[in-house]
């Protein structure tokens, strides 16, 4: 129940404490947190200009998108210490809903005529193929260290006690990793500005430049969501296992995540592209690192 | 604690592969010194004032102080430019990093189950070094990248020292970190010399085959 | 032992005194005394065993053939023109004492990490040695061997410290006292491909040779000459000391099939060079190449190959010795390094023709020198293991080189032009002196063990 309420409610409080952490940082007032829930309700009420060159792909990729981001949602677990779905080897089906959604992205960026839309789409998805073997190594440090299980009792039974320094070690190096996917991801700097509208630097951005209206309230949620879903994933490494009130250290989780990134957004600058390029591989080699030292650890005397 | 400065001592070559600066190579070498410093005194077991002043010098004095000193001054004084001129990109650097990990982890995991003394860990770590060194000697262009590779290199032979189970004799070990230190110095001396006869610091390429 | 320390201490002592010299007479003279101590100690090891410092019998053997041409080379030195500054030189002397006080710890060592450092060492004083001139070319090389073989050097260590993991208890550097019935053949084998391919760059083996030709040819003629003689052998030592334990652990196929391929490469890539070049200093280099692949041809034969690969060292370090002072002589005439710019050398100084002539004879291996002797019984030991195939791609190769080598000489001392020169007396009886020795060597093959 909780997590329904989570899915539909949380995601745009996040972009939300985002621009309000970044507008306070340099000196002004800013928007309310709620400004993302507005703005979303403004866009349900506006008509939406299609393209010309458009055809169904433009009218039903969003919806798609979004089914498919929601159905990744409800197998990770938010709120307490279960998902609402659960088998054994969910996470895979997750990571491929996530890519299915941004596949359904690009589909629309591209049909829409515009080179901006067909740019902005090959680097979203240059920057992001990596990110694929990442999230699988670090899932297959995981099942090393707990088995072979759903992923919420894979993060649920995974512990990061002071006392046992891998577990520190290993949880630090997951930790990074998937931060670095939620920047990616979500394009946030330092990958990708979301303010800009520079053609030239654009990259999630200029996907969704063509999209009005109910579309584009559509993306906004679903963005938001997959940021939610990420910054999940992180919290629940963080928290213990069997830790009393769950949600009350989640909801503390997201908000710091989300204030988090403000502060990186508003004191780090944005990587020049092909520096971008060569800096997401690091989740792989990290997770690479990481896998490999455990399996060395696991048969290793010391 | 070993287990996590060596899982650094890893990481600092993530950095070797991303950064394009001169002095992060430097401050690489300088962590990668005080690293081997905590491990060798963590590892020793037996310990008195003699030998921990030889490990002291060796890898505290030597790896994180004298050289990389001895480096900057040289590129402060040849006014050689900061940036690393590499032959690949950063990210083929990367990709191809993240390889020399599993390959020396697969070794080490393999080399392990054959001999009982080994540690895995810090073996797969001093292996990847080392190959690691080797590779930024082949890709960079300027000579005193090379110098800094040769010296990640011969970290990462210390390390792998450090794996095989016995103390090296005090002795060797400080003839090693002469020895090294004393090719640096000719080094950075040749640097300076090539610098001057041929006005720039990068790889010479003037003796063909004639 | 007492021997020992005076061994050492004299190029110390040496050294920091010639930092207050000030002529070069002086400075020649220091080094003549301590190539004179040196012989002097080395024929009281050789005659009472085991009294310089307990050298066994193989190090003993270099010792002497380096005592022998750092004689040459310190007459040699007495020849040479003032036409460089004080303070060059001055540096060039106390690296030159140390580069020897160097070799004579490597030959000395015993524990496998000490013969390491002695040999990096080694590297770092032959490096300035090297670039004594300043010019472009003689730093670009002393730079590509300082780095190679630094490189390779260190692929050495890490040979030696798999070693240690090769023992399973009582781990020890000290090579007469590793156990070999108890080693691991997995950990040998593999260490054994580390230390041939790091100490195989020393000693100039395909296809680890890349810095050889640029360092031998750029050197001034005696370091050239050292370089090819001594620091060869040197480096070739611990390579033989650890195949012997091999042997000895019962992976001698193993070793020796790597020493002939190694071998065999090495004279292949040098044959290719030499019909290409067109520096003779380079020549007399990959010529250096072709006979390091040779003595590995030797070893890798076993038998009776062993006893015709040490003939070869003693009979290449001779030879190559004299080969490169006199070049030296050919530079100081005619200050080119390209022998097709060079014509008739006859004319113009006979002696030092006379002596560039018998020497290419001797090093390819014409009777009487030695290297007739250890190229037959090579060629002899291959067919009798059945490597049919290749004696006949040796034969044909050796022949190149000769070719090739005949020509070029021929093509040097050939016409009359130029005026005649007169060079000082030491520089001819240098050479002169060493091809002697190599001569009674090759009539009278004395038998060692």
């Amino acid at each position: 129940m909780i997590h329904i309420l989570i899915i539909l409610l949380l995601p745009l409080l996040v972009p939300g404490l985002i621009s309000r952490v970044k507008a306070i940082m340099v000196g002004r007032i800013g928007q309310s947190v709620f400004q993302p829930y507005f703005h979303f309700a403004k866009l349900l009420r506006k008509e939406e200009v299609i393209s010309s060159s458009a055809s169904l792909i433009t009218a039903v990729a969003p919806a798609l998108a979004l089914a498919a981001t929601f159905c990744a949602a409800l197998f990770v677990p938010m709120g307490n210490s279960a998902s609402l779905f659960s088998f054994k080897g969910d996470f895979i089906l997750m990571l491929y809903l996530l890519a299915l959604a941004k596949a359904f992205m690009v589909f629309a960026a591209l049909d829409s005529g515009s080179s901006f839309e067909g740019m902005g789409a090959s680097r979203e998805i240059s920057f992001t193929a990596f990110l694929e073997p990442a999230f699988l190594l670090i899932m297959a440090a995981l099942v090393f260290s707990t088995g072979f299980t759903s992923l919420s009792t894979l993060l649920s039974s995974y512990s990061i006690s002071g006392l046992e320094v891998w577990s520190l070690v290993l949880g630090t190096i997951t930790v990074f990793a998937l931060y670095l996917m939620l920047l990616v991801e979500s394009a946030r700097v330092p990958f990708d500005d979301p303010n800009t509208h520079l053609e030239l630097t654009m990259i999630h951005e200029v996907m969704v430049l063509d999209l009005s209206g109910f579309s584009l309230a559509l993306i906004h949620y679903t963005a938001a969501l997959k940021m939610l879903i990420y910054a999940s994933l992180i919290t629940q490494v963080l928290i213990p296992a069997n830790a009393s009130l769950h949600l009350l250290w989640y909801l503390i989780g997201i908000l710091g995540i989300a204030i988090l990134t403000g502060l990186v957004e508003s004191l780090m600058a944005r990587f020049r592209m092909n520096r971008n390029l060569e800096l997401v591989l690091v989740p792989v080699t990290l997770s690479v690192l990481a896998l490999a030292a455990l399996i060395a650890r696991s048969m290793g005397a010391w | 604690m070993i287990e996590i400065l060596v899982l650094v001592f890893g990481i600092t070559l993530l950095f070797a592969s991303i950064t394009n600066m001169l002095s992060s190579i430097i401050r690489i070498l300088v962590l990668q010194g005080l690293i081997l410093f905590g491990i060798t005194i963590l590892k020793s077991t037996h310990l008195n004032w003699l030998g921990f002043g030889f490990i002291a010098l060796e890898t505290l004095i030597f790896k994180a102080i004298v050289i990389p000193w001895f480096i900057s001054d040289t590129i402060k004084h040849n006014a050689i430019h900061r940036e690393v001129e590499a032959y690949v990109s950063n990210f083929f650097s990367l990709a191809l990093m993240s390889l020399i990990f599993l390959g020396s982890f697969a070794l080490a995991v393999f080399s392990g189950q054959q001999s009982g003394r080994l540690f895995p860990l810090e073996f797969g770590i001093a292996f990847a070094t080392i190959i690691k060194g080797l590779f930024i000697i082949i890709a960079n262009k300027k000579l005193i990248t090379h110098l800094m590779g040769y010296l990640i290199m011969e970290n990462g032979i210390f390390l792998l020292s450090l794996s095989v189970g016995t103390d090296l004799p005090h002795i060797i070990s400080l003839g090693i970190s002469l020895d090294i230190l004393l090719s640096v110095l000719i080094g950075v001396l040749f640097i300076k010399r090539i610098k001057s006869t041929f006005d720039d610091a990068d790889s010479p390429g003037q003796l063909r085959e004639e | 032992m007492m021997l020992a320390i005076i061994l050492f201490a004299y190029p110390i002592l040496a050294a920091l005194s010639a930092l207050m010299l000030k002529s070069r007479r002086k400075l020649d003279f220091l080094v003549l005394l301590h190539a004179l101590l040196h012989l002097g100690l080395g024929l009281h090891g050789f005659i009472k065993r085991g009294s310089l410092g307990a050298m066994d019998d193989m190090g003993l053997f270099i010792f002497l053939i380096s005592s022998t041409l750092y004689m040459a080379v310190a007459f040699y030195r007495l020849g040479l023109g003032q036409d460089h500054n004080v303070k060059a030189y001055r540096v060039h002397t106390i690296f030159l004492m140390l580069f020897i006080a160097a070799m004579d710890a490597a030959c000395m060592a015993k524990d496998l990490g000490l013969i390491w450092i002695f040999v990096e060492a080694t590297t770092i004083t032959s490096a300035m040695l090297i670039s004594y001139e300043h010019t472009k070319s003689s730093l670009e090389a002393a730079w590509k061997y300082l780095f190679i073989c630094s490189v390779g050097i260190a692929l050495a260590f890490v040979g030696i410290l798999l070693l240690i993991l090769a023992q399973p208890e009582n781990a020890t550097l000290l090579i007469h006292k590793i156990s070999y019935p108890a080693i691991s053949p997995f950990w040998l084998k593999i260490s054994f491909v580390f230390i041939l391919v790091g100490f195989g760059t020393k000693i100039g083996l395909a296809p680890l040779h890349f810095w050889l030709p640029d360092a031998h040819s750029e050197a001034p003629a005696p370091i050239s000459a050292l370089l090819s003689g001594a620091l060869l052998n040197t480096a070739l030592l611990p390579l033989l000391r650890v195949e012997r334990l091999m042997q000895r652990a019962g992976l001698g196929n193993t070793s020796q099939q790597l020493y002939l391929m190694m071998g065999f490469i090495s004279v292949f890539i040098a044959t290719v060079f030499i019909l290409k070049t067109k520096n003779y200093k380079r020549l007399l280099a990959y010529s250096s190449i072709e006979n390091m692949g040779l003595i590995m041809l030797a070893f890798g034969l076993g038998g009776f190959g062993i006893y015709a690969g040490y003939l070869h060292i003693l009979g290449h370090s001779l030879v190559k010795a004299a080969l490169f002072l006199t070049a030296g002589n050919i530079l100081s005439i005619y200050h080119d390094k390209h022998h097709a710019n060079i014509k008739g050398l006859f004319y113009r100084n006979r002696a030092t023709a006379w002596l560039w002539l018998l020497a290419l004879m001797m090093i390819l291996g014409f009777p009487p020198s030695p290297l007739f002797t250890s190229k037959f019984f090579i060629i002899t030991g291959l067919i009798g293991k059945g490597y049919y195939l290749p004696v006949i791609a040796l034969i044909l190769l050796l022949a190149s080189i000769a070719w090739s080598m005949i020509r070029i000489s021929l093509s040097m001392c050939s016409s009359e032009e130029g005026e005649k020169i007169r060079l000082p007396l030491w520089t001819y009886l240098s050479p002169a002196l060493l091809l002697l020795i190599a001569t009674v060597v090759g009539i009278w093959m004395p038998v060692f063990e």
